[in-house]
């Protein structure tokens, strides 16, 4: 694995950043990683010294050979999701998690599939609240007993009120 | 050849000129074919419809009337037994005054805001063949203020509208594309689905895709239930016979399983709600727009 790194590492078309990491992390350990899915504003995949990338892009009939493939979001505020779920092997080095070495399998890079002008369709609402009961709960008209009725109006040319409290 | 049918061939070739054009050239941000949407999100539109041109001004959505109903079906849910979605159709197609009763006990307001306002838009159960053009989904606000044949309206409402009509603007569209559709791009990354934003939009929306439908969920241990009901009503049934056969034993044991068995399935206790669950109505699928475009991604 190291030397495979080494020699990915000395290919010369690197941004100088991504060398500088690439060239920290030989010497580094890297173990299998647990994770599988990421998220990134850019992804660099970078051939191994022996074969090319071979690379699918959905909605292209033909698929594509090359030795380094950039993703990159810039305007978009997403997020690319890095997939490695049907990698066979995934290792992170330990001094740069971000660095990873795959093997075999299939690593896929995905933009947003949905934005967020559905949400307004899915949202729910809160759920409806229960009033509190203010309506009197016994109205006594004469002999008639009325329960839980609703606001009861009053009105006359005279009458009385008693209160009690 | 009316206008819709001229947008109409006008599209089909664009796309044709889309699908056909040279990859190797200059990257182009042009895109079009044939997508299913569930919502369109248009700024300043133009619409043309068989017997209006009407403009809008700022940002509306399109959205087909079943899509709409069922958003707002499962919007709002009362607590206990969820009663919204029939008070929803109730309200609608019985022009029912009942209907808003039956919410008295709960605080309704922005239910009801949103129930007038779906009310405004459909009339009959055939509407959700149709489109609206609303200005806000959530809570629901009707477009107010619009021209139509170059006459400024402001206060009327804008209706649901028949297909076929026609779209367009260039000052920004976004939608998001399901599967199955058919779009294609010149030098563009194109999947079976995916959000796509315009900066200028030609769209002759079709037909309505409408696959919602309403089911009763919440349900739980349904064969357990199933199950209590089956051996209830044949302890019933056998104790019935015993009690022909003058066996009074085996008719009072299993009158009483019967019976025991029948009470904790149907009575409304507390026990029985929380084990069994609450029917609850709920509106799934989706009721697409399905429109043929073309345009350029921002």
């Amino acid at each position: 694995m190291k030397q495979e790194l080494i020699e990915i590492a000395k290919q010369e078309q690197f941004d100088p950043e991504t060398a500088r990491r690439l060239a920290a992390c030989i010497d580094s350990e890297f173990k299998s990683s647990p994770i599988r899915y990421f998220g990134a504003r850019k992804v660099i995949i970078v051939a191994g010294a022996s074969e090319l990338l071979s690379i699918r892009i959905s909605g292209f009939g033909e698929s594509f050979k090359g030795r380094q493939l950039t993703c990159s979001n810039i305007d978009n505020p997403e997020n690319l999701e890095v997939s490695m779920a049907e990698s066979e092997v995934v290792f992170q080095s330990a001094k740069d998690p971000d660095v990873l070495y795959v093997k075999g399998g299939e690593t896929s890079i995905t933009g947003p599939k949905y934005s967020d002008i559905t949400k307004d369709l899915d949202t729910l609402a809160e759920v409806l609240k229960i009033l509190p009961r203010k309506d009197p709960d016994i109205v006594q008209i004469d002999n008639r007993i009325y329960r839980q009725t609703g606001t009861v109006y009053i009105s006359g040319p005279f009458y009385l009120v008693i209160l009690e409290r | 050849m009316n206008e819709i049918q001229e947008i109409s061939n006008l599209i089909d070739k664009e796309v044709e000129a889309i699908t056909f054009a040279d990859t190797s050239g200059l990257s182009s941000k042009r895109i079009g074919g044939i997508a299913s949407a569930r919502i369109v999100k248009l700024r300043n539109p133009k619409i043309i419809t068989t017997e209006n041109k009407i403009e809008i001004l700022g940002p509306v959505f399109l959205v087909s009337v079943a899509e709409l109903e069922k958003s707002i079906k499962n919007r709002h849910k009362t607590p206990g037994q969820n009663i919204f979605p029939e008070v929803v159709d109730d309200f609608i197609f019985s022009d029912s005054k009942e209907a808003l009763n039956r919410l008295r006990t709960f605080d309704s307001a922005q239910a009801a805001s949103d129930l007038v306002n779906l009310a405004k838009l459909v009339k009959v159960p055939s509407d959700s063949e149709k489109v609206v053009l609303v200005s806000k989904i959530k809570p629901l606000e009707l477009v107010t203020e619009y021209i139509v044949d170059g006459k400024h309206t402001s206060g009327n409402f804008l209706g649901s509208l028949d297909l076929p009509l026609v779209l367009m603007t260039d000052n920004g569209a976004q939608f998001d594309f399901e599967n199955p559709s058919h779009v294609v791009g010149t030098n563009q990354r194109v999947e079976e689905s995916m959000a796509l934003n315009m900066s200028s939009i030609m769209l002759l929306a079709e037909r309505v895709d409408d696959n919602t439908i309403q089911i009763t969920g919440g349900l739980k241990h349904v064969g357990w239930g199933n199950a209590m009901a089956v051996v209830s009503l044949i302890c019933l049934l056998v104790g019935a016979f015993s009690f022909i056969e003058k066996r009074l034993f085996f008719f009072m044991a299993l009158l009483i399983i019967g019976a025991a068995l029948a009470i904790a399935r149907y009575l409304p206790t507390n026990w029985n709600r929380k084990f069994f669950g609450m029917s609850e109505i709920q509106v799934v699928g989706n009721a697409y727009t399905v429109f043929k475009f073309y345009g350029e991604m921002a």
